[in-house]
């Protein structure tokens, strides 16, 4: 079966988000014969299975998966690489095995799927970051979707300066992560409030005693402008 | 030593025979050993959260609140004498006497938190700590021991009626009496609901710099609430049985409305999905008069066909033999600068609250549908941050200070 097939699967965002970045990902490595599952097992962090998508990416691009068309990641330039390494890691925290690292990029165009709709998000020229968190297992580095963030950025003051939930997000330099575009109201050093929920997919049994209960960190930010 | 239960039930028990007259602003407090007829101003219902009649009804038969609110909450520093009760009882009782019981006037109720109970009285708490209720949220749990919500049409007087309370300033301090100094203050929250105070308080954090609020929203997310066939009735949400029966119990939550996205990337007929359900229109809920069709029964089948879950939808999942379980007396507020819900709901158990909040919460549509999860696509979830959550109890008028009050000698 053709993943082209698969393709307004792409659009969903939530529930399937794991499944569909590395059938993503796997479409960019291996084009349109092989099956999604073994690769997306194996795909033990962000940057291997970046990597992995990069090294295909002329055949996607030439065929009009869709997955392609509505790449978020890429650079202006069509460079994956360059998108990876543009990444800052910013903050990070640890809770019962999960790492959670707050990132930075800047500020990038996305497609949100509000029920039947799509909306098209294109950064306005206020926004200063695409902040993201990012959740995975520190063991093995497999990213932990269905979780919610919500982010709240105060100032020197405690005043807050953002506010808002993280979007589960999908994209092939990141994979699954939760972001939003942030306009910040200039350089300095901020609070990141990060209130992380339980992830609520099933779980298998090494997962059934941990992430129960929502949390929240605080972490600190600085934002050179 | 007398109860301070039974005397007060001697006291105000027979409150709607109360004289006019007698007794004008300035008069000595009246205490609580006075015979009630020699004061005016008792003729106040038996049950504190009896607010309907004395609001104003729109052409539907909605009730309409008052469009000022305060919530004043206090801790309890060490065991109340007597002398504290009486106090208290007469701060509440010269606002009764200084203004009518309408929205024009002062609305009031004063409920109590668990830790009172726990600290101060013999029962165990009739209500329970607050809880989370969601996998998603971390809200404080407030502990404060007794929270008052006073409401009127006139916000002026609220403020003055604060003061007085609780500094023993202001020009009505001769008036009103202040609250007893084993009464520590705590917080006081603002807010106000009404057409066009949101639209006047727009320029706040939370709400797109565009001013996007329509200039007749009653609420900051631009829908009405509060329509009389989604509420319980006062009868419903009052505790029938045992030594607080009569009463009735308060969840107060407090949260940050964030709307950039509610205003800028959803149209009219997509925040009446969320609002609503699927099946309501933007104009359709401009339409409506005093009952909004929750589309409960649907909400999985719309679930699958919009992937979206309206907030009416999924919060009427919890209703008992059709009927809804709490009575909504919330809120806006710009307190620290953002927009937000002061979230003020009576239900006759706090379990009717939390059942109502977990059905909200729609947790299993999203197996419906891969778009919806806890926040995205479902209800209104996504624009809302609950920071504090706390429970009360309302008691009946009577007992409404220091309720079930232990004698010290007991302790």
């Amino acid at each position: 079966m053709s993943h082209h097939h698969d393709s307004p699967g792409v659009r969903r965002p939530g529930r399937v988000a794991a499944a569909l970045i590395a059938l993503t990902l796997f479409a960019g490595a291996c084009g349109d014969d092989g099956t999604a599952e073994e690769p997306v097992s194996t795909a033990a962090n962000a940057n291997d299975a970046a990597d992995d998508a990069m090294s295909g990416m002329d055949v996607a691009e030439d065929s009009d998966d869709m997955a392609m068309d509505d790449d978020m990641a890429m650079d202006d330039d069509g460079s994956m690489g360059d998108t990876a390494m543009m990444m800052q890691t910013v903050a990070s925290e640890s809770w019962q095995g999960m790492r959670i690292e707050v990132a930075t990029m800047a500020p990038t165009t996305f497609t949100l799927f509000q029920g039947v709709d799509e909306t098209l998000v294109e950064p306005d020229a206020r926004d200063s970051v695409h902040l993201m968190a990012v959740l995975a297992d520190e063991q093995s580095g497999e990213r932990i979707p269905y979780a919610d963030v919500w982010v709240t950025l105060r100032d020197s003051d405690g005043s807050i300066v953002f506010d808002e939930r993280m979007w589960p997000m999908l994209s092939r330099a990141m994979g699954t992560h939760y972001g939003i575009n942030v306009a910040l109201p200039g350089a300095g050093t901020y609070d990141i409030d990060l209130q992380v929920g339980a992830p609520q997919g099933a779980r298998h049994p090494e997962y059934s005693d941990r992430w129960l209960e929502p949390t929240s960190f605080t972490m600190t930010y600085s934002w050179d402008g | 030593m007398t109860e301070p239960k039974s005397r007060r039930s001697f006291l105000l028990g027979t409150g709607a025979a109360a004289a006019a007259g007698g007794v004008g602003f300035g008069a000595a407090r009246v205490t609580a050993d006075q015979d009630p007829s020699a004061s005016s101003g008792h003729d106040r219902p038996r049950r504190q959260h009896a607010w309907a009649d004395a609001l104003e009804l729109d052409e539907h038969g909605n009730h309409v609140m008052p469009r000022f609110h305060r919530l004043v909450m206090w801790n309890v520093a060490s065991h109340p004498s007597p002398a504290d009760v009486d106090e208290l009882e007469a701060a509440l009782e010269s606002i009764e006497r200084a203004y009518r019981y309408d929205h024009d006037g002062v609305l009031m109720a004063l409920g109590w938190g668990p830790r009172y109970f726990e600290r101060f009285t013999t029962e165990p708490a009739p209500i329970p700590a607050p809880e989370r209720l969601s996998s998603f949220e971390t809200p404080e749990l407030d502990s404060h021991d007794l929270c008052l919500h006073v409401a009127s049409d006139t916000e002026s007087r609220l403020d003055e009626i604060v003061d007085a309370l609780t500094n023993a300033t202001g020009p009505l301090s001769p008036t009103i009496g202040t609250v007893p100094s084993v009464l520590r203050l705590a917080e006081i929250r603002r807010g106000f609901v009404g057409p066009g105070l949101p639209a006047q308080h727009q320029d706040t954090g939370g709400i797109p710099a565009d001013q996007p609020v329509a200039g007749d929203a009653p609420l900051f997310m631009g829908f009405r609430s509060g329509f009389r066939k989604n509420q319980a009735t006062e009868d419903d949400v009052t505790i029938e049985e045992g030594s607080l029966a009569g009463g009735t119990t308060m969840h107060v939550s407090r949260m940050r409305l964030r709307l950039d996205s509610w205003y800028e990337l959803l149209d009219g007929d997509q925040r009446a999905a969320r609002m609503f359900s699927p099946d309501t229109t933007a104009s359709d809920a401009r339409a409506l008069t005093n009952e909004a069709p929750t589309f409960a029964d649907d909400i999985e089948d719309t679930a699958e066909r919009h992937g979206v879950v309206g907030h009416l939808q999924a919060s009427a999942t919890a209703r008992r033999e059709g009927r809804p379980l709490i009575i909504r007396r919330d809120f806006n507020t710009v307190d620290d600068g953002e927009a937000g819900l002061h979230f003020v709901a009576l239900q006759r158990s706090i379990k009717d609250f939390n059942t109502t909040r977990l059905a909200m919460n729609a947790a299993d549509t999203a197996t419906r549908h891969s778009g919806i999860d806890a926040r995205t696509n479902n209800g209104i979830n996504e624009f809302i941050f609950v920071t504090n959550r706390a429970n009360y109890l309302i008691p009946p008028r009577r007992q409404r200070s220091f309720p079930l009050l232990a004698d010290q000698s007991d302790q």
